[in-house]
C-alpha cells in the first residue's frame, strides 16, 4: 500500500483532465490506461499521470510519451515491493 | 502504475543521483543539470532548470533509473531530424485546421481552390515565449511552410482586414455587448409547445423580450431575427414588480396585444404567493395555479433568491415567477383540466393547478403535460438540491466533492437518456439496463473490492442511504440493483444498439470523476 501522502492526489483541473484525455488518446494509449487499473489496483492511473503533467509533456511526441508511459510502467512491474509509487 | 511523471514517490536521492558514467556527457551535461533550479517546456530547460537539484525533476522523481535512461532517448530523440510533431505542434494544427473548417463553413461562396491560398500575414512577437501550454506561431509557421511545400501550393500574402475607422478602438466586451443587444428583437416568437419549456424562457429572458406562444406553423425560434416584431413594447415595461402589486396589476392589464379568433390569452403574475392567469378574450376562463393558503407559507421568493444554495434551475424558476409577463395562445377544443397537485417538500406548502368545472382552458394537451412535468421536475431537483447539499455538509469537504460529482453524473445519465427517449430512439429493456448499470458499475468502477469491509463502510458512507434512497427514487432502480454495488463484473457490452454511442459518451464524461473518486476513497482508508 503506498503511503497516504502518495495517496493524497491534488485536485486536477478541468484544464487538466481533459489535456490528460487529450494525452491518452492522441498517444493511443487508451488500451493501457483501461488495462493498468486492473493491473495495479489503487494506484495511479496513466490518465490521472498524464492529466498531472501534461503540461511537462507538450514539447514531446506521442511516440515519446508512450515510450515514457511504458517504461514508466516497466519500472513498476521490476519494482520488488510492488507498491504504487504515487 | 502510474504514468504520473509530474508527482510520484518521495524522491531518494541515491536513486535518481545522476552518475556521469551513466548520461553520456553528449545527451546530458550533468554539471549544467545541476545548476538550474526550475523546470518547465523542453528537456533543455528541463535539465538547466534543474542542474541544482536533479532528483526534484518531475522525470526523475517519477522514474528513477529508468526516468535517467529515458533523459538520454528524449535528448536523442530531440537531435532526430525526422522527429515527429509534438503534443504542442498536433494541437495548434488541430487548432488551426478547426479554425480553417470553421471558415470555410462560413464563407459558402468561396471560390474553389485554385493552388493558391491567402494566408492572414502573422506577426511574430519577439516576446513570444510561450505559457507552456500553446505553441510558438513561428513554430506553426514553420509546420505550415512545410505542408504547402510539400503540396506545391502557392502561398500568398495579405495584410489583416483592417478596423473600421467608425468602430471604437478601444471597445470593451461589456460595451459591445450593449451595442449589439440595441439590434436584438423585442419580441420573441416560440413554438407553442415549447412555451413552458425551460429553454424557451432562458432564450427570452436572454434577450430580455416578452414571450409570446403562437401556433404558426410558419414561425420557428429558429426564425426570431426573421419575424417582424408584433410589439414593439419592451419587456422591462411589462415586468410585475414583486413589490407593487397594484402597479402589477396595471401593467398586467395594459398588455394588449393582437389576438385571433379562438385563441385564449392567459397572463401569469405573480401575487406574492399566487400566480394567477386570466383570459382577457373570454374572462369565463381562468387558470389559478396557487399556493394552497391553509399551510403556513414559509417560502418567501426573495429569501429563496438570495439562498446561495440554490442552483441557477432553481433561481430560475423564481425568477420566472417574480419577473417573467408570460402571454400565451392556446387552442380551442382541449379537455378540462381537473385539477393537479403535487407536493412540495421544500416549502412546505402545496401548489395547485386548478380551474373550476364550469370553466374550460384550450390547453393543447401536450403543452399541458410539458408545463406541468416542467414544473414538476424543476421542484423535485431543487428538492433534491437542498437534500444533497444537507448532506454533503456533514461530511467532509473531499468527499462532499466526489459525492456531489458522482450525484451530478447519476442526474446527467437519466437526463441524456430521457433526451434519447424523446427524440424517439428506440430502446430496448436491454439497453435501458445498460443506463442501469452505468449506476451500479459506478463505484465499481473506483476498483474497489466491495466484499472488504472498509470499503464497504466508505462505499456506504459515500452512497448514504439517503442518497441510495434518492436515486432509488429517481431513477426506478430497486433495492436490490443498489445492494449489488461493487460486487460483481460488469462490462459494458459494446454491441451496437440505439445507446450504444449514448452509453460510450456518458462512460467518457463519467470517467474522470470516477477516477478522482477513486482516489479520495483511497485516500481515506489510508
Amino acid at each position: 500500500m503506498a503511503t497516504p501522502e502518495h495517496q493524497h492526489p491534488r485536485e486536477l483541473t478541468s484544464e487538466e483532465i481533459e489535456l490528460g484525455d487529450y494525452l491518452v488518446e492522441e498517444c493511443g494509449l487508451q488500451d493501457i490506461a483501461d488495462t493498468e487499473l486492473t493491473m495495479y489496483g489503487q494506484s495511479a492511473s496513466v490518465r490521472y499521470g498524464l492529466a498531472h503533467s501534461g503540461k511537462y509533456l507538450l514539447d514531446r511526441t506521442p511516440e515519446e510519451i508512450r515510450e515514457m508511459v511504458l517504461a514508466k510502467l516497466e519500472e513498476q512491474k521490476t519494482n520488488s515491493s510492488g507498491e504504487s509509487t504515487i | 502504475m502510474s504514468a504520473e511523471v509530474g508527482i510520484a514517490e518521495t524522491p531518494q536521492q541515491d536513486s535518481v543521483n545522476l552518475q556521469a558514467e551513466e548520461l553520456p556527457e553528449q545527451v546530458v551535461d550533468v554539471e549544467r543539470f545541476k545548476a538550474v533550479p526550475e523546470h518547465s517546456g523542453n528537456l533543455q530547460s528541463l535539465i538547466e532548470q534543474y542542474r541544482n537539484n536533479p532528483g526534484r525533476c518531475p522525470f526523475m522523481e517519477s522514474m528513477g533509473k529508468a526516468g535517467i535512461q529515458l533523459l538520454q532517448k528524449l535528448a536523442e530523440s530531440e537531435k532526430n531530424p525526422d522527429r515527429g510533431p509534438t503534443i504542442r505542434e498536433t494541437m495548434e494544427a488541430k487548432k488551426k485546421e478547426s479554425q480553417s473548417l470553421a471558415n470555410a463553413h462560413n464563407k459558402p461562396n468561396a471560390t474553389k481552390d485554385t493552388g493558391t491560398i491567402n494566408v492572414k500575414k502573422t506577426e511574430i512577437s519577439t516576446d513570444e515565449k510561450s505559457d507552456g501550454i500553446l505553441p510558438s506561431d513561428k513554430s506553426v509557421n514553420h509546420l505550415l511552410v512545410q505542408e504547402q511545400a510539400r503540396r506545391g501550393i502557392v502561398v500568398e500574402t495579405i495584410d489583416p482586414p483592417t478596423i473600421p475607422s467608425d468602430m471604437p478602438p478601444s471597445e470593451t466586451n461589456e460595451q459591445r455587448v450593449e451595442r449589439l443587444s440595441e439590434d436584438l428583437p423585442k419580441s420573441v416568437i416560440i413554438k407553442a409547445e415549447h412555451i413552458l419549456h425551460q429553454h424557451a424562457i432562458e432564450l427570452a429572458e436572454s434577450q430580455r423580450a416578452e414571450v409570446k406562444q403562437i401556433h404558426s406553423p410558419t414561425i420557428l425560434a429558429s426564425e426570431i431575427s426573421e419575424v417582424p416584431t408584433i410589439t414593439q413594447t419592451p419587456i422591462i415595461e411589462n415586468i410585475l414588480p414583486i413589490d407593487d402589486h397594484s402597479k402589477s396589476k396595471k401593467q398586467a392589464d395594459t398588455v394588449r396585444e393582437p389576438t385571433r379568433e379562438g385563441y385564449a390569452r392567459v397572463v401569469f403574475k405573480e401575487d406574492n404567493s399566487s400566480i394567477l392567469g386570466t383570459n382577457d378574450e373570454d374572462p369565463d376562463i381562468t387558470l389559478q395555479v396557487k399556493v394552497d393558503s391553509t399551510e403556513e407559507p414559509i417560502f418567501n421568493i426573495d429569501e429563496r433568491m438570495a439562498d446561495p444554495v440554490l442552483d441557477h434551475q432553481a433561481q430560475e424558476v423564481s425568477e420566472v415567477i417574480k419577473d417573467t409577463n408570460i402571454i400565451s395562445k392556446f387552442d380551442a377544443n382541449q379537455a378540462d383540466i381537473e385539477e393537479v397537485e403535487s407536493d412540495v417538500q421544500p416549502f412546505n406548502s402545496k401548489v395547485k393547478l386548478s380551474i373550476a368545472s364550469d370553466e374550460t382552458i384550450d390547453l393543447p394537451e401536450q403543452v399541458r403535460e410539458e408545463g406541468l412535468r416542467f414544473l414538476t421536475k424543476t421542484l423535485k431537483q431543487r428538492e433534491a438540491r437542498v437534500e444533497l447539499n444537507t448532506y454533503t455538509e456533514t461530511i467532509e469537504s473531499e468527499r462532499a466533492e466526489v459525492t456531489e460529482m458522482i450525484h451530478q453524473t447519476l442526474v446527467e445519465v437519466l437526463e441524456a437518456s430521457q433526451i434519447a427517449i424523446e427524440n424517439g430512439e428506440e430502446i430496448s429493456e436491454r439497453d435501458v439496463k445498460k443506463i442501469e448499470h452505468l449506476f451500479v458499475e459506478t463505484p465499481e468502477s473506483l476498483n474497489l473490492d466491495y466484499q472488504d469491509e472498509t470499503v464497504k463502510k466508505i462505499v456506504q458512507d459515500l452512497f448514504s442511504p439517503e442518497i441510495i434512497a434518492k436515486i432509488t427514487e429517481e431513477y426506478e432502480l430497486s433495492i436490490d440493483q443498489l445492494n449489488y454495488l461493487g460486487t460483481r463484473e460488469y462490462k459494458t457490452n459494446s454491441v451496437a444498439s440505439p445507446l450504444t454511442s449514448l452509453v460510450g459518451m456518458i462512460k467518457k464524461k463519467i470517467e474522470s470523476h470516477l477516477r478522482l473518486g477513486k482516489y479520495v476513497l483511497s485516500a481515506s482508508m489510508a
